[in-house]
């Protein structure tokens, strides 16, 4: 049941036709666990904790380039501390329940694990989005993030974090009914497709 | 006046757009497919986007009766889905 405080924060969410009270409720249960690091990844952490997602960090320290959204320039160094107290003033429910959550990683730091899982690189100039949902098939997740790099600190990778959080969103509403293993590319010019997955040889 | 009987009732008077039609909706979900909500509503602007926003998501207006108090009674009849 949504607070009067929720009902208020969450307001422009509940709106849309496809999240409602029943939505954002279930957005609320949800979380994601974070791992590694990188542009793309905080600026997924930053909407996904706006939309109030739980949001686990790991324990490391601010990377250069990671200013931004969430780490001030003089937090780079520092203990990833500074960015849950960013989290924390941006909407204290991003740091509560954290029952099962998905991993939401870059795509080198990614290591196998059951949870569903998103995946953020670049492969030949496009950035790359891969989901795993429980149902999915990790073996053709791996085929397809092992061919993916991490990106740098530039708009595209902002762009990716941010088309990130809405998938994570879809897929934790279920909307569209998305495959349970898929991926979607984004073009520097803001184009977005649905990536072709390469299958394993189960699904091939 | 006319003669429904709604299964909920909702006063949003004091609301503002968006809350209005927040409210709505979430009244809305706490009610079955086919049952009728009867909303409370004052000023242009929630009476012109409260029916059309519940239309857009499949509900039904059934009556839209204005009061002399400046109230408007909307019956929404909630879609199935």
């Amino acid at each position: 049941m949504l607070t009067e405080a929720q009902i208020l924060r969450y307001s422009r969410q509940i709106l849309l036709k496809d999240v409602g009270g029943k939505g954002q409720e279930r957005l609320l249960r949800s979380a994601v666990r974070v791992v590694g690091e990188g542009t793309a990844v905080q600026t997924a952490v930053s909407y996904l904790a706006a939309a109030g997602l739980g949001v686990e960090l790991p324990e490391r320290s601010v990377g250069a380039g990671e200013e931004g959204f969430l780490a001030r320039k003089a937090d780079v160094g520092s203990a990833l501390s500074a960015v849950r107290t960013t989290i924390s003033d941006l909407n204290p429910d991003a740091l509560g329940g954290l029952d099962d959550p998905a991993v939401l990683a870059s795509a080198r730091a990614y290591v196998f694990d059951p949870a569903p899982a998103f995946a953020l690189g670049f492969r030949g100039g496009l950035g790359v989005i891969l989901w795993r949902t429980r149902a999915g098939c990790a073996r053709c997740f791996e085929l397809n993030r092992s061919g993916l790099s991490d990106g740098t600190a530039d708009a595209h990778s902002v762009a990716l974090g941010t088309l990130a959080a809405l998938c994570v969103e879809r897929v934790v509403l279920g909307l569209g009914e998305p495959a349970a293993t898929g991926g979607v590319t984004l073009a520097e010019d803001g184009r977005t497709e649905l990536l072709t997955l390469e299958l394993c040889a189960e699904h091939r | 006046m006319r003669d429904l009987t709604p299964d909920a009732t909702l006063d949003i008077r004091g609301q503002v757009c968006p809350m209005t039609y927040v409210r709505t909706k979430l009244k809305l979900e706490t009610l079955e497919q086919g049952q009728l909500l009867e909303v409370l509503l004052r000023g242009e602007e929630p009476t012109r986007n409260v029916p059309r926003s519940a239309r857009e998501e499949g509900h039904e207006i059934v009556a839209q009766d204005a009061e002399p108090d400046g109230t408007v009674r909307l019956f929404i009849r909630k879609a199935g889905g």
